[in-house]
């Protein structure tokens, strides 16, 4: 019971082992086919990654560019206009408040978007003024947008509250009157809103942001996700010394996903700033999702590499698996063959030398019989006589015990060599030679010197051709004839067949003779053993006797053998016991 | 004239034993207890069957049998041995032996084939003598 559950555990700790090997194996494989998979795959990303990479800020940049373009465009239209109105028209009709009234409706008809148009002195007051509100008279001599004006003769403001509570950004124009050598400015606003819509016009899409700031980094319009106009922008979005050329600049945000591209404006201190959380790696996912084979492709060759690993895997251990247990069962094999070899050696060490003490008592016991029986009557003669026979008997025994252990010892040890079937069989004849003489015994040898030798065991052949050529004596009549023939026709086995013209085998007896205790001859003669024992022995070999018989005819043995012994010595031994 | 039989072995019982047993039934017994022994023996005497034990100490028995043969190739020779093997009778038949049984060896058995090899001796005898006649023969000049 102990040795059961041994076993058990043995077995239980093996299958563990193996299912452990199982999965290593399956992850090292996996690895070794995934990691040039994986660095492909990484390789292929970042080109592609570059390509889309390139692409995106090609895109960017022209956003940008046109943006920008559409933006300054707009502002200058509106200078320009203002411009034209300061050329064309002289101060004097141009502080009519009607004229000027006039003239903000045909230019309000012309470009649109304008709120109001004011003509300011020298001095800052504002002297005439059209539009909604009530603005004349008031006084910007302070305003920055007026002294930047004065100074350079053209100004667009930044956005900024002012009187009417409403964002709004101003366009200065500055105006000499010569006759009076002195200057007006010709002023106009627009509705921060309208930036809002110009922008919103551009058709952004949802991850993108576009706005305008100002140098000092102030917004100028509303955003969607950084604050509203006129509030501080929370990062910086310009830098100064690049700023200087009016290239655009893009880059990716720093600590989040996406890219902020900006380019200053032409007539205006405002920087149009595009910022989007789109990325070239969402374009690479953009395309991977419109182009289903390829994922689909991907996918199967992935569950397909699984599959196949998970097979070779599982293949290789249980190949392993199943050589180790067949190793394991050959050690096992040949350690039991050796074990038995060495009784057998023993046991016919054993036997040899009693058979000489044995020998001697036979002779002693012989002798006293025949003093006895020389001596007439003796006292006790008949119960000696007895004894002698109990003796005689014993001796019997013992010899065939003896005969047996050197019997068995003989089939244990297999000798494979090359042999010379020919000369084996010469061999054997010679042994019986004599018989068959003497029942006058018509002998037909026919040998092939084309044979090969063959690897076999020599002292087991010799024991099957003796018995086959034996029980072939035995059916022949006297002056019988027995005919043996070696056959090789290439191929690899050769075969023997012995042929006599006896009584025969009766068909539906046929198939019991190799069957062990079946015998025809008359009782006490065979044992019955001879043809299972030859049966044995041609199995063993790796051959394969026939026989085919006609009653009245005779008997043909055929022996295959073969050329090479298929059963590797450890199997040999295994089919003996 | 009873036949005349020579025992080899080196077990000194088995042989007298034997002999003793032969004997009383008419036979004419000689021993020797060694390959080296039965050799001279032989030399002096034309035995019709030598008895040879196939395991000796000093000069085995397939030894003695191919000195026997030598002195006279015609002698019967019968081989016993405790360790039969057809090997080893396909080696004594080879060598010449008459015959090889296994011991402990049935005594009317061994009877029956040291009177095959007399038997057999004889005619090799009549068959030498003839030759000899014939050969005498032959050199006669008329």
């Amino acid at each position: 019971m102990k040795q059961v559950s041994i076993t058990k555990l043995i077995e239980s700790f093996r299958n563990n082992r193996f299912r452990v090997l199982k999965i290593k194996l399956f992850f090292i494989i996996g690895a070794i086919a995934g990691a040039p998979l994986l660095m492909v795959s990484v390789i292929a990303y970042l080109w592609l990654y570059g390509i889309a990479k390139d692409d995106f800020a090609i895109r960017f940049t022209e956003k940008i560019e046109t943006t920008s373009l559409s933006m300054d465009y707009y502002i200058s239209e509106k200078l320009s206009g203002l411009q034209f109105l300061a050329s064309a028209y002289s101060y004097e009709s141009l502080s009519e408040q009607k004229n000027l009234n006039n003239i903000f409706h045909l230019f309000k008809r012309e470009f649109g978007e304008l709120v109001d148009l004011g003509v300011i002195d020298d001095k800052g007051i504002q002297k005439v003024y059209a539009g909604p509100f009530q603005l004349q008279g008031k006084n910007y001599a302070t305003h920055e947008w007026y002294e930047k004006t004065i100074a350079r003769g053209r100004y667009v403001s930044d956005v900024f509250i002012g009187y009417r509570n409403i964002p709004h950004f101003a366009i200065a124009v500055k105006k000499y009157i010569p006759s009076k050598a002195t200057f007006c400015i010709l002023r106009a606003t627009i509705n921060m809103e309208s930036l809002n819509n110009r922008i919103a016009a551009m058709g952004l899409k949802g991850s993108e942001d576009a706005f305008l700031i100002s140098s000092q980094n102030i917004l100028q319009t509303d955003t969607r996700f950084y604050g509203k106009s006129m509030e501080r922008l929370v990062f910086d979005v310009i830098d100064d010394r690049r700023s200087i050329n009016k290239s655009i600049e893009i880059r990716e945000i720093t600590n989040k996903k996406g890219f902020i591209g900006h380019k200053k404006l032409e007539n205006v201190d405002w920087h149009l700033v595009i910022v989007t959380s789109d990325s070239p790696h969402d374009k690479i996912i953009d395309l991977l999702r419109h182009n289903y084979t390829m994922v689909y492709l991907t996918i199967a060759v992935m569950v397909m590499c699984i599959i196949l690993n998970f097979n070779i895997s599982r293949r290789m251990v249980n190949w392993i698996q199943t050589s180790e247990k067949n190793r394991e069962d050959a050690i096992a094999q040949s350690e039991h063959a050796n074990r038995l070899a060495s009784i057998g050696r023993l046991a016919a060490g054993v036997a040899h030398e009693i058979n000489n003490p044995l020998a001697i008592i036979n002779e002693k016991a012989g002798l006293m019989k025949d003093i006895l029986n020389i001596s007439g009557a003796t006292p006790h003669k008949d119960k000696f006589l007895g004894l002698i026979a109990a003796i005689s008997d014993s001796v019997n025994r013992c010899r065939t015990i003896t005969h047996r252990l050197l019997g068995f010892a003989r089939q244990m040890d297999i000798n494979m060599e090359m042999i010379d079937i020919n000369s084996l069989i010469k061999d054997v004849l010679q042994f019986l030679e004599k018989e068959i003489t003497y029942r006058d015994i018509k002998l037909e040898l026919i040998l092939n010197d084309e044979a090969p030798l063959i690897e076999s065991d020599r002292g087991q052949l010799q024991q099957v051709f003796l018995n086959i050529i034996n029980n072939a004596i035995d059916a022949v009549q006297d002056e019988g004839i027995i005919s043996i023939k070696v056959d090789f026709s290439g191929g690899d086995s050769i075969s023997i067949s012995i042929q006599d013209n006896g009584h025969g085998i009766q068909e539906d007896k046929l198939k019991q003779i190799f069957e062990p205790f079946y015998t025809t001859k008359e009782k006490g003669k065979g044992t019955g053993l001879g043809l299972s024992i030859t049966y044995g022995i041609v199995q063993k070999l790796g051959g394969d006797i026939r026989v085919e018989s006609k009653v009245g005819i005779g008997t043909k043995f055929t022996v295959e053998l073969p050329l090479k012994n298929k059963n590797s010595r450890e199997d040999a031994k295994k089919y003996q016991f | 004239m009873s036949t005349k039989v020579l025992l080899v072995d080196d077990e000194v019982d088995y042989v007298n034993t034997l002999s003793q047993r032969l004997t009383t039934r008419g036979m004419t017994v000689e021993t020797a207890t060694s390959g080296k022994e039965a050799v001279e023996k032989s030399k002096d005497t034309f035995y019709d069957a030598i008895v040879l034990d196939y395991a000796m100490p000093g000069l085995d028995g397939i030894e003695t049998l191919k000195k026997l043969k030598q002195i006279n190739p015609d002698i019967q020779v019968i081989m016993l041995t405790g360790h039969a093997t057809i090997d080893t009778g396909v080696q004594a038949i080879k060598e010449g032996a008459a015959e090889l049984l296994q011991k402990p060896v049935d005594l009317p058995k061994l009877m029956e084939k040291i009177g095959e090899a007399a038997a057999k001796k004889v005619i090799f005898v009549e068959r030498l003598n003839e030759e000899h006649i014939q050969e005498i023969l032959m050199r006669r000049s008329w």
